[in-house]
C-alpha cells in the first residue's frame, strides 16, 4: 500500500514543482542571472542555439523576455513551464520533448551569450 | 521414458490416454501434469536434443506483412524443434494477463475471452510456484489498475512487473520425462496428419513422419493436444483433411488473426532518481514495465502498450548529453540525486485481433510432404496509433512528473518501417464459446471434434502485452485438470 501512495504522489507532479519551487527561494533577477543555476553554464546555452536554429523567427531577445519574464524568478518560471505542459505547449528541441517556456529561455540564455 | 522414432519399428502404433503434438514449455507442463493425474501420455517432439538442420528446415516458409523487415526467416528463427522448444530461445520473462484483457472491448473487434482472469488465477499461482516467482501485484478487477505512476485524467500510466526465470525447459525435465513412467517421449517424430473418424466429429489417430525413412509410425489416444505452436498448430489443422479446407476450420477461422507484440526502439529517455527507484522497486532480479490503464485504452480507442526503459549508454551526440545535463538543473534536480541517466525506450504492444493476419498452406512441400506455411502479418491502424499516442502522451508528462526527458525517435507514418516483433506467436485457433468466431471452445477443444484439444497461445483471442508463454502454460495446467476430469469418467 505504501508504494502505491507513494508513486501516485510523486505522478501528481509533485516533484517537479516541489524542486521549482525550492529553486524559487533563492531568488535571482533575469536571464544571465538564470545561467548561474545550471553545474554547466554552456549547455542550456548550446540547447538554446539548436532552438534557435529551429526557430529563427524567435531570434528576438526582448519577445523572449517578454514570454519567459525571467525576471520573475524561478517560481514563476516552474509554474509557466508546469503550465505549459499541462496544456501540451511544448518544444521539441533536437527531438527531446520540454515545456515551450524552458525551450525559450534556453533560446533567452544564448541570445544573451552570443549578445 | 524418451524414445527415438528413427529407432521405431515401421508401422508401430503409439498408445496412451492423451496424445501430446509439441514438445516445448506447452507441452511439456500438459504431459507433466497429466502424468502427476495419473493419466499416461505420448508427447509427439519433432526435434531430438538438440536442433539439427534436417528438422528445422521443416520451418522454412514465407513471410510477409505490414513490418517492412520481415523477411522468411522470421519463420526460422523464432521457432526451433527440440525438446523444450522455444525455451531454448526465451529471455524466461513472464507476467500474467492483466484483468482487463480478458475482457470484451467495445472499440476492440474480436476481443474478450470465454472467462475471465479470476478463472485462470489459481493455474497462475500454481504455475508461478513451481516457477519459483513472486506474486505479482495486479491490482484488482475492480478497477485498482495497480500502481499508479502518473496520473491526468484518464491518462493514466501503471507500473507492472515481469519476472524472469529462462527454464530451458528440455535440459531441466529431461530427466524426469525419461523417468516417468507414464509419459512416452518420443523425439524425431513430426505429427504429419490428423486422421478423423468417419464421422468427422473426432479424432482416430495422428500420423507420424520420420526423416530419412517411410515411418508408417501412428499415434492412437482418446485424446489428443495440439501444442506446436501457433504456427504449427494451424499448419496441421488446415493440411488434415485438406479436400475439405483442413480440420476444424468450417467456419475458415483456423489460422486467422495470427498476432505478434509489436515492438519498437522509441527513443531515448533519460530518468531522475525517483524514476530509477521505480524500476528496481517491484521486484529485485525482475524489470517494471509502464502500462498504459484500463481507462485510458477505453477512452481513447487504443490496445495495450507498455515502455520499458532499459539502461543505456550516454548518446553519443553532444546535444543530447546537454539538454539532459540541462534538464537535470531545471526540473530534474529536484529528485535530489540528479545525474546523467540514460535509458533506451522500447515499447512492447498488443495488436488487435485481424483476421487478414494469418497462417495459410502454400503449394511447396518440405522433406516430409507437409505443405509449407505462408505468414502474413498484418498489423491495424490501430495498434499502431496505439504505440504513437503512448510515446508522445508520455513524452509530456515525464517532464510534468519532474521524472526525466523523452526524446522519440519514430514518427507515427514511418512506424511500419522500424516496427520489430517478439517471437511471439499467437491467435490462429482462436477460443471462443461461439463456434462462428471461435476455433477451439472455452475449454480449447476444437468445435465439433470431441477429443480434440489445442494447447498454447494459438488459443488467445487477444494478446494483452505480456510475454505469452506464462499464460499459455497456466492454460496448459487448466486442459490438464479438464482431460484429467474426462478420462477419470471415462470407462
Amino acid at each position: 500500500m505504501k508504494r502505491r501512495v507513494l508513486l501516485a504522489g510523486a505522478g501528481a507532479g509533485g516533484a517537479t514543482l516541489a524542486g521549482l519551487l525550492a529553486l524559487g527561494r533563492k531568488s535571482h533577477r533575469g536571464a544571465s542571472s538564470l545561467r548561474g543555476r545550471f553545474r554547466v553554464p554552456g549547455t542550456p546555452v548550446a540547447v538554446g542555439r539548436r532552438y534557435l536554429a529551429d526557430n529563427p523567427a524567435e531570434r528576438d531577445a526582448a519577445a523572449l523576455r517578454r514570454a519567459v519574464e525571467p525576471e520573475a524568478g524561478w517560481t514563476a518560471l516552474a509554474s509557466r513551464m508546469a503550465a505549459d505542459l499541462d496544456a501540451g505547449r511544448t518544444a521539441r528541441v533536437a527531438g527531446w520533448v520540454m515545456s515551450i517556456s524552458e525551450a525559450r529561455l534556453y533560446a533567452l540564455l544564448a541570445l544573451e551569450a552570443d549578445d | 521414458m524418451i524414445v527415438d522414432g528413427r529407432e521405431l519399428p515401421v508401422g508401430e502404433a503409439l498408445s496412451a490416454d492423451v496424445c501430446v503434438v509439441g514438445g516445448g514449455p506447452v507441452g511439456i507442463t500438459l504431459a507433466r501434469a497429466l502424468a502427476g493425474a495419473g493419466v499416461s501420455v505420448c508427447l509427439l517432439e519433432s526435434g531430438g536434443l538438440a536442433p539439427d538442420r534436417e528438422t528445422e528446415d521443416l520451418n522454412r516458409g514465407e513471410a510477409r506483412g505490414d513490418a517492412s523487415r520481415l523477411g522468411d526467416d522470421y519463420l526460422t528463427d523464432s521457432r526451433v524443434r527440440q525438446l523444450g522448444g522455444a525455451s531454448a530461445l526465451w529471455a524466461g520473462q513472464m507476467r500474467p494477463l492483466d484483468f482487463e484483457d480478458f475482457e470484451p472491448a467495445p472499440h476492440v473487434p474480436g476481443s474478450g475471452w470465454p472467462f475471465r482472469r479470476e478463472a485462470l488465477d489459481p493455474f497462475y499461482a500454481r504455475l508461478g510456484t513451481s516457477l519459483g516467482l513472486q506474486p505479482f501485484d495486479d491490482g484488482t478487477p475492480e478497477g485498482d489498475p495497480g500502481p499508479i505512476v502518473f496520473r491526468r485524467g484518464h491518462r493514466t500510466v501503471v507500473a507492472k512487473g515481469f519476472q524472469y526465470n529462462p527454464l530451458r525447459f528440455g535440459a531441466v525435465f529431461r530427466d524426469d520425462l525419461a523417468a516417468d513412467p507414464r509419459i512416452k517421449v518420443v523425439l524425431h517424430a513430426t505429427a504429419s496428419g490428423i486422421e478423423p473418424a468417419p464421422s468427422g466429429a473426432a479424432v482416430r489417430r495422428i500420423g507420424i513422419g520420420v526423416l530419412g525413412k517411410p515411418s508408417g509410425l501412428v499415434a492412437t489416444a482418446g485424446h489428443y493436444v495440439l501444442a506446436a505452436g501457433a504456427i504449427e498448430n494451424a499448419r496441421l489443422l488446415l493440411a488434415s483433411s485438406a479436400g475439405r479446407g483442413g480440420l476444424g476450420n468450417g467456419r475458415d477461422l483456423v489460422g486467422r488473426n495470427f498476432m505478434e507484440h509489436p515492438h519498437v526502439h522509441a527513443g531515448i529517455g533519460m530518468a531522475v532518481l525517483w524514476t530509477e527507484r521505480l524500476a528496481r522497486l517491484y521486484l529485485p532480479g525482475g524489470a517494471t514495465l509502464f502500462f498504459a490503464s484500463p481507462a485510458w485504452k477505453r477512452s481513447r480507442r487504443m490496445v495495450g502498450v507498455a515502455l520499458n526503459l532499459v539502461d543505456a549508454p550516454a548518446p553519443r551526440d553532444d546535444l543530447d548529453r546537454q539538454v539532459a545535463l540541462a534538464a537535470h538543473d531545471t526540473d530534474a534536480g529536484s529528485g535530489g540525486g540528479a545525474r546523467e541517466s540514460f535509458r533506451s525506450v522500447n515499447v512492447q504492444a498488443e495488436q488487435a485481433p485481424n483476421p487478414a493476419s494469418r497462417v495459410t498452406l502454400t503449394g511447396r512441400r518440405d522433406a516430409l510432404g507437409m505443405p509449407r506455411v505462408r505468414l502474413e502479418w498484418r498489423l491495424g491502424a490501430m495498434d499502431l496509433d496505439s504505440i504513437d499516442r503512448f510515446v508522445r502522451v508520455f513524452s509530456v508528462e515525464l517532464p510534468r512528473a519532474g521524472a526525466g526527458r523523452l526524446k522519440p525517435t519514430v514518427e507515427r507514418d514511418r512506424l511500419s518501417e522500424v516496427i520489430g516483433w517478439g517471437w511471439h506467436h499467437m491467435g490462429t485457433t482462436r477460443m471462443d464459446a461461439d463456434p462462428a468466431r471461435g476455433v477451439v471452445d472455452a475449454d480449447v477443444r476444437v468445435h465439433g471434434i470431441e477429443n480434440l484439444f489445442v494447447a498454447g497461445s494459438s488459443v488467445f483471442p487477444t494478446s494483452g502485452v505480456a510475454n505469452p508463454t506464462f499464460t499459455a502454460m497456466a492454460l496448459a495446467l487448466r486442459l490438464a485438470d479438464h482431460i484429467g476430469s474426462l478420462t477419470r469418467r471415462t470407462p
